[in-house]
């Protein structure tokens, strides 16, 4: 490759990321809108600066497609299962009988406002824990801006290995990490351990939230079993399989805070009569109907019917083996810029297994759960085509975007512009950049709304430099990861679908500049360590 | 919702630009596999047409139209 690397190839390298940056933050640009233009400035970069021809752009625009394809299946197949789940109003049914089931309120608040959003996280992701439990939050009486602000902490921790490892998975694929080889383990153990470290702190600040100290003395015990359930259980599992490691230790504790419930220290009605995040005036909204007969354990079933498909494909090897003996992918030839920059043939690129894939067992619940939830009359006439509606409606605006986003990140990579920026920063900054790896994941996800898009986009760039600079790489995309799972607390499309559902549209502000207080700090926490891990 | 409402939403838009680019995607497999780099420009051209279909909607079309309902 004789790319050359100078100020200017630099920072046209960058245009298209500095332009998404300017679009979002400063003109309030939508990621759908956003990702056309540094869509565009790619392309023309491309071909004018890094002599990319035709057939390199097309290639890595198909090789992008097919990528963001096979991620949005997901998104669609996990929207599908909240749609059916909200059309049968099951997440009425759920609030209530946690209601019933735990009589102190600080662990009523940390269920609703972080585990069952962990739980939600482990399965759909995007936005889902946070349109969710807003009405949740406010239905048992915390104010509409904490009940915003909870869900978003509460849901973070699972955005790299949740909706089934989807965001790990980007982050493997663009970096091409081999699923089960010794980098492969390594980089998800440190990401694991980064976002245990935040999971920690978010539980804390939620007690922190509730009552000060007197509500952290109370709530320690619960946030520390639950965070050695969440994080800890994660970081096991993504030893062993990544797509189940958040999914399995949250549904754990969605049944451990039920028992937690009935244990001495929390089984007697307790509540801070003056917290702060409080206001038990509305602890019901008015025209809400529960639908008739319906009972808690009924209310999670295509969750129950999700958690029992995905076990028995992933862990049974016979069946594992036998779904996944079906796969495809498309063969490309090898492409070379004028610069020599050159994109091996592949005779299969990144292979799709549609029937071990997680959208396979997202679809097969959903219209498990549709069936199920239509023969007991809770989904009315016209229901199922308002919750295909609805799903597809809800994925579209997402979809342009990372469909946009993926085939910028292929083309920067395919034309060499990857590489050119890694070697200017490598240059410049030296050792020094490793402690600003975290920010450049969290901004990833408040640019992009999404944990995976932040890894498609930064994943090749972060382990380039890392490369560059001769330190462990591993660590340096788990910081990238975690750092863009921080990111999804402060990602406005998330913040926005919180306070829609809050019905408290146009306090987005409020709720960021609360939320910064917690993740800067600790993005900052987790660079520096990397910097006196891998620099010193 | 009638019929044809969705697509005069946003997401229906969405979704004609998504349909667009999945042809996109065939045409430049197409010519990538037959080495014709006219079917490979074409499908370029339409996932770019695709893609800026919601800014060019939102900033554009969008903006002139509220103008002059002014």
């Amino acid at each position: 490759m004789n790319i050359p690397v100078n100020l200017f190839t630099w920072a046209m390298a960058f245009l298209p990321i500095i332009a998404l940056i300017i679009l979002m933050i400063k003109f309030h640009w939508g990621a759908t809108e956003a990702a056309a233009v540094g869509l565009m400035i790619t392309v023309v970069t491309g071909v004018f600066l890094f002599k990319a021809g035709v057939t390199v752009i097309a290639a890595e625009s198909a090789k992008g497609i097919w990528n963001a394809l096979i991620i949005l299946i997901i998104v669609w197949t996990a929207i599908l299962l909240y749609q059916v789940g909200d059309e049968a109003k099951a997440f009425l049914v759920i609030r209530d009988g946690m209601r019933k089931l735990l009589p102190n309120e600080l662990l009523l608040v940390f269920a609703m406002g972080w585990v069952i959003e962990s739980f939600l996280q482990g399965i759909t992701g995007f936005g889902v824990p946070v349109a969710v439990g807003a009405p949740l939050l406010i239905g048992i009486g915390v104010q509409p801006i904490w009940a915003v602000i909870i869900p978003l902490l509460g849901q973070a921790w699972g955005n790299t290995f949740g909706t089934l490892g989807v965001a790990w998975d980007s982050l493997a694929m663009s970096v091409n990490l081999e699923a089960g080889s010794k980098e492969y383990l390594l980089t998800a153990f440190w990401t694991a351990v980064f976002i245990w470290f935040w999971n920690v702190v978010g539980g804390v600040v939620v007690c922190w939230f509730y009552g000060k100290g007197r509500a952290v003395k109370k709530g320690l015990a619960a946030v520390m079993l639950i965070s050695l359930i969440q994080g800890g259980g994660q970081l096991l599992l993504t030893q062993v399989n990544t797509t189940i490691s958040c999914f399995v230790p949250s549904c754990i504790s969605l049944i451990v805070i039920l028992l937690l419930g009935k244990t001495r220290m929390y089984k007697e009605e307790w509540s801070l009569k003056d917290s702060p995040i409080m206001n038990r005036e509305f602890t019901k909204q008015e025209g809400e109907e529960l639908p008739q007969g319906m009972t808690l354990v009924q209310a999670f079933v295509p969750y129950f019917l999700l958690s029992a498909i995905t076990l028995i494909v992933l862990t049974i090897k016979p069946i594992h083996d036998l779904l996944g003996k079906f796969q495809f992918g498309f063969a490309f030839p090898e492409t070379v810029t004028g610069y020599g920059h050159v994109n091996k043939a592949s005779s299969s690129f990144s292979p799709l297994s549609p029937f071990t894939h997680a959208s396979f067992f997202l679809l097969v619940s959903s219209l498990a759960g549709l069936i199920y939830y239509k023969k007991n009359g809770w989904i009315k006439e016209g229901g199922t085509k308002r919750v295909f509606v609805k799903s597809v409606s809800m994925t579209m605006p997402s979809g342009i975007a990372v469909i946009g986003l993926v085939i910028m990140s292929k083309i920067m990579d395919g034309t060499g512009q990857t590489a050119v920026l890694a070697d200017g920063i490598a240059k410049v900054l030296g050792k020094a950049y490793i402690a600003l790896v975290p920010f450049v994941g969290l901004l990833g996800t408040f640019m992009t709304g999404s944990n995976m898009s932040s890894n498609i986009l930064f994943g090749g760039f972060q382990m380039t430099t890392a490369n560059l600079l001769h330190v462990n790489p591993a660590a340096v995309l788990g910081a990238q990861s975690a750092g863009g799972s921080i990111g999804s607390a402060v990602s406005p499309s998330k913040i926005i679908l919180g306070t829609t559902t809050a019905n408290i549209l146009g306090s987005e502000g409020e709720v960021l500049k609360r939320i910064l207080m917690v993740t800067v700090p600790v993005t900052i926490a987790i660079g520096v360590f990397l910097f006196f891990m891998l620099a010193i | 919702m009638k019929k044809n409402d969705f697509f005069r939403t946003k997401e229906g838009g969405l979704t004609i630009a998504f349909l667009a680019i999945m042809v996109a995607f065939v045409t430049i497999i197409v010519g990538l596999n037959h080495a014709n780099k006219v079917l490979c420009f074409s499908g370029l051209v339409i996932i770019i047409a695709a893609m800026l279909y919601s800014p060019c909607k939102k900033y554009i079309y969008d903006c002139r139209k509220y103008d002059k309902s002014k």
